[in-house]
């Protein structure tokens, strides 16, 4: 393939960047204290989200199996519960994991927008997974309530604490979903914009 | 320093020049200059584990290069923090001798064009191919020759204004 295009204005940028590689050849321009330091800066805020659920998940489920545990509920009802955190953390971790070894800036714009693609899809593909399976979680919890609890203590602090907390719970892992979505979108709009220009 | 630190510390300095020049091309000052460079080396060390030579590291280093600027134009809006001093004694933005006019006039050119055509033209200008142009930015060579065509026009319309 021919890389010589005759025109004035590129012959003229190319004497010029010589002019300013020659100027910088004779710069130090970075030491090694520059980079040093950099190398030791470990910034990553790519996959960020995805690490601190994994954590939360991992790190709550002993705690959630104890707190319902001491409730009384019965042994399939904790199992499931742990099953499901950690069905989460293990579904966060195989979602992003791709996105970790890709390198967000180290590969070329198709690349990064196949990547982004899967996990945009995927994140909003979740609500499909995510809701039978809550539901599902949250009725049983419910039913193990009646089964183990008092009347009174069930209907005046579990039942609306629980409600409450399936509301919170929800629209948190709703937002961070979205928010997900919203950056993948973001990050396919711009190399969308960036392969247009170039086609 | 061990052998892989060892390793990443001879690219850079081996591609200083070039950091620099893609730096300098998409940015508006010399603090900004500093600001990408550091990104820069950032996300270099960042993807240095999975590099694996399948290209060379020149073609590497403009790759990373050049999708930061990229990335960092689109963001428009950077945030700033502690930045470390590149270790310059000119300043590409403030010189005024005939070398330093002229290079500041490339600048004033390549900046005009979108930040894709600024990458194209800045691999153009290293005499790379279109083919190693296109495997950096994404796009197949034939698209690099149908754009160096019109950023070519493009120039030209900018320099009879």
């Amino acid at each position: 393939m021919e890389t010589y295009i005759d025109s004035r204005e590129f012959q003229e940028m190319k004497q010029q960047i010589s002019l300013l590689k020659e100027k910088l050849n004779r710069q130090t321009i970075v030491s090694d204290n520059f980079i040093r330091k950099t190398m030791k800066h470990h910034v990553s805020t790519i996959n960020r989200h995805a690490v601190i659920t994994i954590l939360i998940c991992v790190g709550f489920t002993p705690f959630c199996i104890g707190v319902l545990g001491k409730m009384g509920f019965s042994v399939w009802f904790l199992v499931a519960t742990g099953c499901m955190m950690l069905f989460c953390a293990l579904h966060t971790y195989f979602y992003h994991r791709k996105l970790w070894n890709v390198g967000f800036m180290n590969e070329d714009l198709l690349t990064i927008a196949r990547v982004m693609s899967t996990l945009r899809k995927r994140y909003a593909d979740w609500l499909q997974v995510a809701i039978p399976m809550l539901l599902t979680w949250f009725a049983w919890l419910l039913i193990e309530g009646i089964i183990h609890l008092d009347t009174e203590l069930y209907l005046m602090s579990f039942l609306p604490g629980a409600f409450v907390g399936l509301v919170i719970g929800g629209i948190i892992g709703n937002k961070r979903r979205k928010r997900v979505i919203r950056q993948a979108e973001g990050v396919l709009t711009a190399v969308d914009e960036l392969l247009q220009k170039g086609a | 320093m061990n052998s892989l630190e060892h390793e990443f510390t001879e690219i850079v300095r081996e591609n200083k020049t070039n950091i620099y020049a893609v730096c300098y091309m998409f940015s508006k000052d010399a603090d900004e200059v500093a600001d990408l460079f550091q990104d820069i080396l950032i996300n270099l060390w960042k993807g240095f584990g999975s590099f694996r030579h399948a290209s060379s590291a020149k073609t590497w280093v403009y790759r990373v290069s050049l999708n930061t600027c990229i990335d960092a134009e689109r963001k428009k809006q950077r945030w700033r923090g502690n930045v470390l001093p590149l270790t310059m004694d000119i300043d590409l933005f403030e010189d005024t001798d005939t070398d330093s006019r002229q290079i500041q006039l490339l600048r004033q050119r390549i900046a005009q064009l979108a930040p894709f055509d600024r990458a194209i033209v800045l691999l153009w200008l290293e005499n790379m191919s279109y083919e190693e142009i296109g495997a950096i930015v994404g796009i197949t060579a034939k698209h690099v020759s149908v754009r160096l065509v019109r950023i070519k026009e493009q120039l030209k319309r900018m320099s009879n204004k």
